[in-house]
């Protein structure tokens, strides 16, 4: 203890603060392997051979390859850095900005960063172990294998590649008849459209014929369709204690809900419980906010009072709330139901209020109803004819790829097993992940874009796939995945993972991203080989 | 059906209500996030009975001037001998009699403990056990000044430069430094020691030890919570009933005191009983889980170290109160001084300011440790001899670290590794939350993510990377389970009051039990653990993280234990729980220290701590929030751990809750680069952001200070060096390096990295200038353009969004190393740069003397226009094997700055004596910037 005390004094003197005294404590527990200091350095070392002209003694002095100084020649590669572009120590690490080069004889030779050189680490891209010459580490030279190894998984990959690219072949051209197909069926869809359409146009002038040449006639419903409205109110009655039932549910819920509020600790910190509680909370408050203004018994005898003196200018306006609760779901249901009803007599809809008092007449005359069916079928072809339209347009804008080679895919599903859950995913379609122990299923999304470059003018565009919009996470954003495409023979997804919570992303590999490199301007694919390294 | 149209008139209504209503929750939660943190789930003063009952009785005594403390010395008990003078109090009150010890210590330092006489059962002292690294030794260099009837006076130390008096009656107890008193015990009165006693029935008189108690009244508000206590719902049994104790230390003359961590509160401490920007609470030290913490608080948070300090022109002065149980600590400054017994009884001088601090703890001893200075860096000394220094860390930990809850799998790992290479950002870290674990069991993988821990760790470990996996300290109960198992065997768990194994709740893990670190079997087991055998996929590249250990129990009173839980020798969890998290972190490092033979040095980051918590390892300020006000709080918290002797700190960088937007993390990063603990980390919840997923420009701003942090790595290590001899803060508040500018006393929003680097982190959204101060008349040269600064005290200064203000202070050197790898370990027989700021002032040094070792210690000096560079460790001495292993390592390039005229020679004088001629590279002088010359040194080496 003495012996330390003794210290303060001196502590005390170092709170003279104008000595320029810096103390440098170098520690270290590593390996202690002394190494040699590695002098006269080759001037050529870490150059390339195209550039060792640069580099040759031609005088007592050196110009940086940018100008920027003019230093004695034995200042190269003497691990200090006196070129602004680094081109004075192409063999060391002092300049930040300079690039070695591993020769790599037998295999290809490759730049790494100055920062690599002598850090300890045998570098992957120097197999012949030139980035490392100061003795702490002795990297050998492994270009023979690595060249072996490479070659063969060049072979491998280019075969996959090559049938990658027939397959692909095969997508464009199947792409090409879909969308020759898909032209011609628009085609063929418009002329009957506009044939529909004069059909329509015919029907109606000859229905409006006949109606205008009878008088009008009683409004009443036809006594024997009494048996099936009767049928209907039963319906009615039934799905009344749906609701009914439904209510119980939602009470069991509501008191679920209610004891976790209650009763769940608060000190877990869960975000999950706590959003839940919240959002119990602000239902709870709608939800009776609703249950004040209803009341079942109501339904009942307001209905089987009054089910048909409903007056038609009593209809609301229905404007579609933006979350529906369930209540108005049910109510929706009703509402068509009894539109159902009404219209079934004729005593409803403007359209056929026009001439519900004929069509309600018992003695309709055949002439007028086989006018009245010929227009509606004629309407109802039409109608399907502009929906089939439109889907075969939805399918002729759909950006299947640069030379329409994902139309093939289109649709096609493949599926991932991760132990825990099967991930699936359906070109175009929608992405899902179902549990493998209970088989619940968990929408991921539906696709929306081409995410994989900003411009579809870049190959890279096509390769990776967002798909969004699936169910919301608990205090989480909606789930979406991205799909990352790779070059394959066939299409199957590799992996599939979630690097931050509802984002997904799968890795898949299909023939139809792989691009003929003698035909690609790009030099992405190149570069990607050099990756693959 | 008229209902229905109704109905659906309301929900075309109610989808406007809804809309309003949105608009108001919005609103509601917006307001809400303000304070997250649930108060209600932590007591206030009111809510804990004893620190009630003790702001009451101090209440009683300042409200009545003619009340004195009841405490006063017994006629003729005191003893003086081999540095200790003893005596007897007698409480007046109840005619209890108590003993008291005044050590004077070696470290320049005195001691006080009370303690009862004869306590029904001892009282806890243990406390000082996990704290102090021994009992220190007692000096006999004193003096008796005088031993009259009402004071015994003695001067110590070797020159009896410090003093101190105790006063007989009243008792009260005043250090002074020459003369002047800077620390007095019980100067307002408020000693208070519950005796322990017996429960007596409601209304009868407690007549324990024989003295005249008052009536025990179950009405009395105060008498609630003697016996039994209950908070939300969960009741405290207290066996023991009352055993608080309560002191009241001042520091005469003193305006600002400071310490008292862990606090999200201003460097200078509040007043807590009224007075400006008070706070209504005392601050509290009770090792808590806050879950999204306030800033500008005193609630407790995860750590305590009740080690307070006060500082003014001319001396410093500090106090440990050295108790484990919940603390709370009211301050108050008094202008008039009107309340301190020394006025009121006629002694001393009225001082202009004094600020008084009233400690409460729920049981234990008083214990209090009084640090006399003079100077801050004295104090520093002396409380690290007392605690021990921090642990001299691994280069690694001390450089840049990437945690995320949670890197998902081996690939994730692999990718985020490879990531930092491709941008070239250097990293030295990968850390694994607790989805690393086989269902949170710590010690295990889960086997689908993390198939091959070892492959994983050796493939990080070749770049000279590590990992750092998440230990904590509940253990699931699972008897398939080896740890559970294990520990069950060894019966090493936290009891129930009735004997049963505690069964806790963290909510990750259901059903969990905690191991009883205050046991020595449970020390030596945990030890045992961390051995690779033990730790199944562990390397040595692999070290760790304890998280929660305050402990959190999420179903506990305040999320952590009951009180009444009894830990090993019967004592109550109550006496003991500031120190579970330092036991825990003690063994944790112990394991890994022990893992490898011969011992490699560990690094264990904790969350709780505890006066002592540096000896194993560094701490961080928990789980803040990405929001400005945590990143301005963490410069003050930061400031206030490391002037408590615990250096080694940091905040999570990003802030742990929450999205921070690009500005926010980019100014993170800035203030992290220099803070000692520099880790990025983020929530599950949270969007990924690794610096690369920014773009450019932001992850090129984040680049960069991450590369200046690594080309300052070896400022940084010198700095840990000297904290872990001297215990000299690494990052230091202003009125460290400038003590006599009364100025910086309560600055903390800009601080010093050692005395030469100020910096003043940018922590609002959109700032792109800042006011700094510049104290002292010295020239300071902007960090990073090597410009002087012009102009000195206040000085507005630019700070675009790619810059913090860092700034050299003239007459310091700084060691960089300029050549930037992708981790410590690759950069470490790099050369080196000195940077040399030049002041007007230039003079002679003194020399220090230390410890050899097998490490280099280079003191360098410039001093008339020469350069000096004296080993302070034996380099040539063929046992300094590191020595010999960077033999090679050299000084690449001197810079120096502010030199009025250009040099026309630079000479290298080496040890033989021959002079070598130096190349010279000067920078570019320009008018606005100092005069910057670069020296070229390509053969200089580091151990010549």
């Amino acid at each position: 203890m003495a012996h330390t005390f003794s210290l303060i004094d001196p502590i005390k003197r170092s709170l003279i603060i104008h000595i320029l005294i810096l103390e440098l404590v170098i520690l270290s527990f590593f390996t202690l392997s002394a190494y040699a200091k590695v002098d006269n350095l080759s001037k050529l070392l870490g150059v390339e051979e195209s550039k060792a002209h640069l580099y040759e003694a031609k005088g007592p002095d050196w110009t940086c390859l940018d100008g920027s100084a003019t230093i004695p020649y034995e200042a190269i590669n003497d691990d200090f850095c006196d070129c602004t572009d680094g081109s004075d120590e192409p063999g060391t690490s002092a300049c930040p900005n300079s690039k070695f080069y591993c020769r790599n004889v037998g295999h290809i030779s490759s730049f790494i960063s100055s920062s690599r050189v002598n850090d300890g680490v045998c570098e992957p891209e120097c197999c012949d172990g030139s980035d490392e010459y100061d003795g702490k580490i002795k990297c050998p030279n492994t270009c023979k294998e690595t060249n072996a190894e490479y070659t063969k998984k060049l072979k491998e990959l280019e075969k996959l590649r090559t049938q990658g690219i027939r397959i692909r072949k095969e997508y464009i051209e199947k792409g090409r008849k879909i969308k020759t197909k898909n032209a011609a069926e628009l085609n063929r869809l418009e002329i009957e459209l506009r044939a529909a359409k004069i059909r329509v146009k015919e029907r109606e002038v000859a229905l409006k014929k006949i109606e205008d040449s009878k008088p009008d006639t009683e409004q009443l419903a036809p006594k024997g369709n009494r048996e099936r409205m009767k049928k209907l109110h039963e319906r009615i009655i039934a799905l009344k204690g749906d609701i009914n039932k439904l209510h119980e549910q939602i009470d069991t819920l509501l008191s679920i809900l209610k004891d976790m509020k209650n009763n769940h600790n608060q000190n877990y910190h869960d975000m999950a419980v706590k959003t839940a509680i919240k959002a119990y909370d602000e239902f709870l408050e709608e939800y009776n906010k609703d249950m004040e203004t209803e009341d079942g018994d109501e339904v009942e005898e307001n209905y089987e009072d009054n089910y048909d003196d409903i007056p038609d200018k009593e209809k609301p306006q229905i404007e579609e709330p933006s979350e529906p609760s369930y209540q108005e779901r049910f109510l929706e249901m009703l509402w068509e139901i009894k539109d159902g009803v009404l219209e079934l007599f004729g005593l409803q809809d403007h359209k056929s209020k026009r001439y519900h008092s004929s069509s309600s007449s018992r003695d309709t005359p055949k002439e007028l109803s086989d006018a009245r069916d010929a227009f509606e079928e004629a309407e109802q072809e039409q109608k399907d004819i502009e929906n089939h339209i439109d889907e075969v347009k939805s399918k002729l804008s759909q950006d299947y790829g640069l030379e329409y080679e994902f139309a093939a895919l289109d649709n096609e599903c493949f599926s991932y097993d991760s132990g825990e859950y099967t991930y699936s995913l359906c070109m175009f379609g929608s992405a899902t992940q179902k549990s493998n122990k209970d088989h619940s299923s968990t929408d991921l999304g539906n696709f929306a874009k081409w995410i994989g470059a900003e411009s579809s003018n870049d190959p890279r565009y096509y390769t990776r796939m967002l798909y969004e919009d699936g169910a919301r996470c608990w205090n989480g954003p909606a789930r979406s995945v991205k799909l990352y495409l790779e070059c394959g023979a066939d299409n199957q997804i590799l992996s599939v993972s979630e690097p931050e919570k509802c984002e997904y992303h799968m890795r898949m590999i299909s023939p139809a991203v792989c691009l003929d490199h003698n035909n690609d301007h790009n030099n992405h694919n190149t570069e990607h080989k050099h990756d693959e390294l | 059906m008229k209902f229905l149209f109704g109905n659906l008139k309301f929900s075309k209504a109610s989808v406007q209500t809804k809309f309003y209503l949105f608009f108001l929750l919005y609103f509601i939660v917006s307001a809400l996030v303000v304070t997250a943190v649930k108060r209600q789930d932590f007591k206030t003063c009111e809510q804990s009975s004893f620190c009630k009952r003790n702001r009451a009785y101090a209440d009683r005594l300042t409200a009545n001037h003619s009340l004195i403390s009841h405490y006063s010395v017994i006629q003729d008990s005191i003893i003086i001998k081999d540095g200790i003078i003893s005596g007897d109090l007698i409480n007046s009150e109840n005619n209890l009699i108590f003993i008291f010890e005044l050590h004077l210590l070696e470290i320049g330092a005195a001691r006080v403990r009370i303690n009862e006489k004869n306590p029904l059962k001892p009282r806890y002292d243990k406390a000082k056990d996990w704290a102090l690294i021994q009992d220190p030794s007692y000096t006999l260099e004193y003096t008796l000044i005088s031993s009259k009837p009402d004071v015994t006076s003695l001067s110590f130390g070797k020159e009896r430069k410090q003093a101190v008096s105790i006063y007989h009656s009243p008792f009260r107890v005043e250090f002074l430094v020459n003369d002047v008193p800077i620390i007095t015990l019980n100067d307002r009165g408020f000693l208070n020691i519950e005796h322990l006693r017996k429960q007596v029935a409601p209304g009868l008189v407690d007549q324990s030890n024989g003295e005249n108690d008052k009536i025990i009244d179950d009405e009395n508000d105060l008498d609630k919570g003697l016996w039994k206590e209950t908070f939300n719902g969960k009741e405290d049994s207290k066996p023991n009933g009352p055993e608080s104790i309560g002191l009241d230390i001042s520091f005469p003359g003193f305006s600002h005191v400071y310490g008292i961590p862990e606090h999200a509160s201003s460097l200078s401490l509040k007043e807590t009983r009224g007075g400006d920007d008070s706070y209504s609470d005392p601050y509290r030290l009770y090792n808590l889980d806050v879950f999204e913490y306030e800033v500008d608080n005193p609630m407790a948070l995860y750590g305590s170290i009740p080690f307070m300090m006060a500082h003014r022109k001319g001396a410093s002065a500090a106090v440990l109160w050295l108790n484990a149980a919940e603390t709370w600590i009211d301050i108050t400054k008094n202008k008039e001084d009107k309340h301190r017994l020394s006025s009121l009884l006629g002694f001393g001088k009225l001082t202009p300011t004094s600020t008084s601090a009233h400690w409460i703890s729920e049981s234990g001893v008083i214990d209090v440790f009084a640090f006399l200075g003079p100077t801050t860096s004295d104090i520093f000394y002396q409380y690290g001899l007392l605690t021990g220094f921090t642990a001299l860390p691994q280069s690694f930990a001390i450089a840049y670290h990437q945690c995320r809850w949670n890197y998902l799998n081996q690939e994730d790992v692999a990718e985020v590794d490879e990531n930092f290479d491709k941008y070239d950002i250097p990293y030295d870290v990968i850390w694994l939350d607790i989805e690393h674990t086989d269902g949170k069991k710590y010690f295990t993988w889960d086997t689908v993510k993390f198939p091959t821990p070892e492959k994983m760790q050796n493939n990080i470990g070749i770049k000279g990377r590590k990992m750092v996996t998440i230990v904590d300290p509940h253990i699931k109960i699972d008897d398939n389970y080896y740890i559970y198992k294990e520990a069950k065997d060894l019966d090493l768990f936290v009891k129930e009051p009735d004997g049963r194994v505690y069964d806790g709740c963290y909510v990750n893990t259901g059903s969990s039990s905690w191991v009883d670190f205050t046991n020595p079997s449970a020390q030596e087991w945990l030890i045992k653990k961390f051995a690779f055998d033990q730790y199944k996929g562990s390397t040595e590249y692999l070290f760790t993280w304890n998280d929660m250990n305050e402990p959190s129990v999420f179903n506990g009173p305040e999320i952590t234990m009951p009180k009444d839980l009894i830990h090993h020798g019967g004592w109550e969890h109550r006496n003991l729980h500031n120190i579970y998290g330092i036991a825990y972190h003690s063994a944790t490092s112990k394991g890994l220290i022990n893992r490898s033979n011969p011992p490699r040095r560990p690094f264990v980051l904790s969350r709780a701590f505890f006066a002592g918590s540096q000896r194993y390892g560094a701490i961080w300020t928990g789980d803040n929030f990405a929001k400005w006000d945590h990143l301005a709080i963490a410069t003050p918290m930061l400031l206030t751990i490391g002037i408590s002797g615990l250096p080694f700190s940091g905040a999570d960088v990003g802030g742990f809750f929450g999205n921070p937007d690009t500005e926010l993390l980019v100014r993170w990063y800035q203030a992290g680069a220099f803070q000692p603990f520099f880790r990025a980390h983020a929530h599950i919840d949270t969007k990924r952001r690794e610096p690369w997923l920014f773009g450019d420009p932001y992850t090129g701003y984040i680049r960069d200070i991450i590369r200046e942090r690594y080309a300052l790595l070896p400022l940084w290590y010198t700095l840990f060096h000297e904290a872990s001899t001297t215990g000299m803060p690494i990052i230091r508040p202003m009125f460290t390096v400038y003590p006599e500018d009364e100025e910086t006393y309560a600055m903390d929003d800009q601080f010093f990295v050692g005395n030469s680097l100020l910096v003043k982190p940018i922590v609002n959204e959109g700032q792109t200038s800042t006011e700094v101060y510049f104290p002292g008349n010295e020239i300071y040269y902007d960090y990073f353009t090597h410009k002087k600064v012009h102009g000195s005290g206040k000085v507005q200064i630019e700070a675009p969004i790619n810059k913090i203000p860092v700034f050299l202070r003239g007459g310091s050197i700084v060691p960089k190393r300029q050549r930037i790898r992708r981790s410590s370990a690759a950069m470490r027989t790099d050369p080196f740069t000195l940077l040399i700021a030049l002041n007007k002032y230039v003079n002679d040094g003194e020399t220090y003397d230390y410890e050899k070792g097998h490490f280099i210690h280079l003191q360098f000096k410039f001093s008339k226009r020469k350069l000096f560079s004296k080993p302070l460790s034996l380099l040539n001495n063929d046992e300094n094997l590191y020595a010999q292993s960077i033999s090679s390592v050299r000084v690449e390039r001197i810079i120096v700055l502010g030199l009025d005229l250009k040099p026309k020679h630079i000479y290298a004088d080496c040890i033989d004596g021959s002079k070598i001629k130096r190349e010279l590279q000067f920078g570019l002088p320009t008018t606005n910037s100092a005069n910057v010359v670069i020296i070229k040194g390509t053969d200089l080496l580091i151990t010549e």
